[in-house]
């Protein structure tokens, strides 16, 4: 087992788990063990701060958005005038603790995604794939090298033009980095087919060397991953869902040891993924 | 695998790229070209655009069948025509190796990267496995195996890339510029390992500017005016880039690095140096592939802080050359391209002048895209140095570029320094070091060792 099938494995319980439930306790496990994951094992110098920016803007929009135009439940906080387009009417606690949950869900959800592009290259996520999407995605792999290369290009050209003495100085501005980084974008990707069809690709049925290092923690997580799974399903057989509704009045979630286990074996899962080679 | 005696044959072969315009003819970049290339090491060496890069696609198919365009006469490599097989099937005999090969790479790591062509030729796993180890012990990146080829440094990718050619094992290694990023230890590695390859019976086919590198090859061959001639005389010696540097007068301090640690977070490359450079200097910096010579450079530049310590500099404009010049260019035509930094830095003065200075002239009027990566070069350094920088930093500058592009650069840079400029190169280019630099600095294992050159202080 590898470190990417491994998170591979991962994502999917991690998904599923996620998805299965409205329970916030289990949504707030899965968050900071998704998280912890995302801090301890990304791989080189992938930034998390754009992604907590955004599921930070997102959660808020969701409690807003359900908080002000649920208007349901009992715990009245103030009613909005009724010329108030969408939002007048009743503002409730428990609209805006739905929203909560619903954005604890979404944020944990995206978290638990986003560990196959900052825990893994993508690269190595393509070599993954089972043997007989390996031409697919040896295609889908170097289309995915773009991406950061094209990233550092924007770096690169922003810092070149600067020092010959471009300056920001509005939307036009932009131009003069944007043409260049489009246009070396469509450089790079006609050489990259030069050289993918120099060195023999579609040529026939091809081979793999074998994936990339094998190991043992990687096997135990992937295992761990499958058990949360397994625990998920054996929670539904019992009727445990431990899905959670703040109405008619919010009530404290509290999770049965059997609706928490999967994501407690999740976040276990996520400890013993191996960290990424340099 | 091994070549029969006539490997690559070319018979009355001509080739125009496509024209982009409307009406517009092909203009032919090879014209009628006769050649019979065997088992051994040849050596294709020319002007910046002079159709060796077009030449070495001939080999494997690239032209005609990616580049389209007009393409007449016959050529037959390893008995299979060129121009009826496709180039994903000639993959299977030729090898090849970009001149810009961090671009062609598909895979995270080095020794993916490296299994990527016997993949596609479907080979059983225990023989890639075996393939890959021999290609990256061949040309010395074993240590590498493992590692991110985005750590890697301009360097070490060309090693990835000649090892990725030669993992499928090919009866023909096609190369293009392999060592214009090679530091001295890389260079004689690849010659000797080219060498061995031409001795087993391989043919071996380099483009290249500096053929003292390329001293025991077969054969050396010339593109010119469309056409591909024999050199009789490979190693003639070459007028001398300029005049040996002149006595230096102290001036004013134009940058200073006080116990800096220069480096990327987590990953110092230079521990606490105390370094400057002054007005009217040429300064260079050599090191092995990876010691941190663009780190180095791009940190006095500004782009990149300090790990500690810090950076001065003096107030003025600071022209930066990137090794990949590509990112500078976006205008329709060289000459608006130095326009524009004119503009930005609001000086005086026309473009003419700085594309004289770099024998752009006759190339002034053409869309940087369509150079040659040596001209593309030249035309990128015409697009930094225009508006006088006070300090001129340049990452491999001489890349690509052939003898009389060199001496052009050499003589700017010069006229630079005497107009009170600061200049620091980062280059593995011998020569231009010893012609042109007053002072060496050396990068090695994280220490920086300070050399004084003919008539430096």
């Amino acid at each position: 087992m590898t470190r990417p099938a491994a998170v591979g494995a991962w994502t999917l319980a991690g998904l599923a788990v996620t998805l299965s439930t409205s329970d916030p306790v289990t949504h707030v496990v899965v968050l900071a063990g998704a998280w912890w994951l995302l801090a301890r094992r990304r791989t080189g110098d992938r930034r998390l701060v754009p992604l907590a920016i955004g599921l930070g803007v997102m959660f808020t929009t969701t409690v807003l958005i359900n908080g002000l135009l649920s208007h349901t439940g009992a715990t009245v906080l103030v009613t909005l005038p009724g010329w108030v387009p969408l939002a007048g009417g009743v503002v409730s606690a428990e609209a805006f603790a739905e929203g909560a949950a619903i954005g604890l869900a979404l944020v944990a959800a995206i978290s638990v995604a986003a560990a196959l592009s900052v825990v893994l290259e993508p690269a190595d996520l393509v070599d993954a794939l089972p043997r007989p999407l390996s031409r697919t995605g040896a295609a889908l792999g170097s289309a995915l090298n773009l991406v950061p290369a094209t990233a550092a290009s924007f770096v690169a050209v922003r810092d070149a033009q600067r020092l010959r003495g471009w300056r920001p100085s509005g939307p036009r501005a932009l131009v003069d980095v944007a043409v260049p980084v489009v246009l070396g974008a469509i450089d790079r990707s006609v050489q990259l087919a030069e050289s993918m069809e120099a060195r023999g690709f579609g040529s026939g049925k091809r081979t793999s060397a074998g994936g990339g290092a094998r190991s043992s923690r990687a096997v135990v997580a992937a295992a761990c991953a499958l058990a949360a799974l397994c625990m998920l399903a054996l929670s539904r057989l019992h009727g445990e869902s431990g899905d959670w509704y703040p109405y008619p009045r919010p009530s404290v979630p509290v999770a049965s040891p059997l609706v928490l286990a999967p994501a407690v074996l999740l976040a276990l899962a996520g400890f013993l993924v191996p960290r990424p080679d340099t | 695998m091994t070549a029969p005696a006539s490997t690559i044959s070319l018979e009355g072969v001509g080739y125009g790229y496509p024209a982009w315009a409307k009406n517009e003819r092909p203009v032919p970049v090879l014209w009628d070209v006769e050649l019979e290339l065997g088992p051994g090491l040849v050596v294709v060496t020319g002007d910046s655009g002079s159709g060796k890069s077009t030449l070495l696609r001939v080999c494997n198919g690239l032209v005609p069948h990616f580049h389209g365009g007009r393409f007449w006469g016959r050529a037959t490599v390893c008995g299979m025509d060129v121009v009826s097989t496709p180039t994903r099937v000639l993959a299977r005999h030729v090898g090849f190796v970009f001149q810009e090969p961090e671009i062609g790479f598909v895979r995270g790591t080095v020794e993916r990267e490296v299994s990527f062509g016997p993949e596609n030729l479907g080979l059983p796993s225990a023989r890639i496995r075996r393939l890959v180890a021999d290609a990256l012990e061949q040309v010395g990146v074993t240590a590498l195996a493992g590692r991110r080829i985005r750590t890697l440094s301009g360097g070490e990718r060309q090693r990835v890339a000649l090892a990725a050619a030669l993992a499928a094992d090919p009866a023909v290694l096609v190369m293009d510029e392999p060592t214009s990023q090679l530091d001295d230890d890389g260079t004689r590695a690849l010659t000797a390992t080219l060498g061995r390859l031409a001795a087993d019976g391989r043919t071996v086919v380099v483009a290249e500017h500096r053929l003292g590198r390329f001293s025991g090859a077969d054969r050396t061959l010339c593109t010119a005016d469309a056409g591909v001639a024999e050199l009789e005389h490979p190693l003639a010696p070459e007028r001398p880039l300029l005049p040996p540097p002149r006595a230096l007068a102290p001036e004013a301090g134009a940058w200073a690095l006080h116990g800096a640690t220069v480096g990327l977070p987590g990953r110092p490359l230079v521990s606490e140096v105390d370094v400057a450079g002054c007005a009217g200097e040429v300064v260079v910096i050599t090191g092995a592939n990876g010691s941190g010579k663009t780190t180095l450079l791009r940190t006095i530049a500004g782009l990149v802080p300090p790990l500690s310590g810090r950076l001065e500099r003096r107030p003025g404009r600071v022209a930066y050359l990137p090794q990949e010049p590509g990112v500078l260019l976006h205008r329709p035509t060289v000459r608006a391209e130095v326009e524009q930094t004119l503009r930005w830095t609001g000086t005086p003065g026309r473009a003419d002048e700085v594309l004289g200075l770099l024998g752009l002239t006759a190339i002034a009027d053409r869309d940087p895209r369509d150079l040659s990566v040596g001209q593309r070069q030249r035309a990128a350094l015409a697009a930094v140095l225009a508006g006088g920088p006070k300090l001129a930093l340049l990452d491999e500058p001489t890349r690509g570029m052939d003898g009389a592009a060199r001496r052009s650069l050499a003589g700017a840079l010069r006229a630079l320094a005497d107009a009170g400029a600061a200049v620091v190169l980062a280059t593995h280019d011998e020569e231009l070091a010893d012609e042109l630099a007053e002072r060496v600095l050396h990068l090695d294992g994280g220490a920086l060792r300070s050399r004084a050159l003919a008539g430096g202080s």
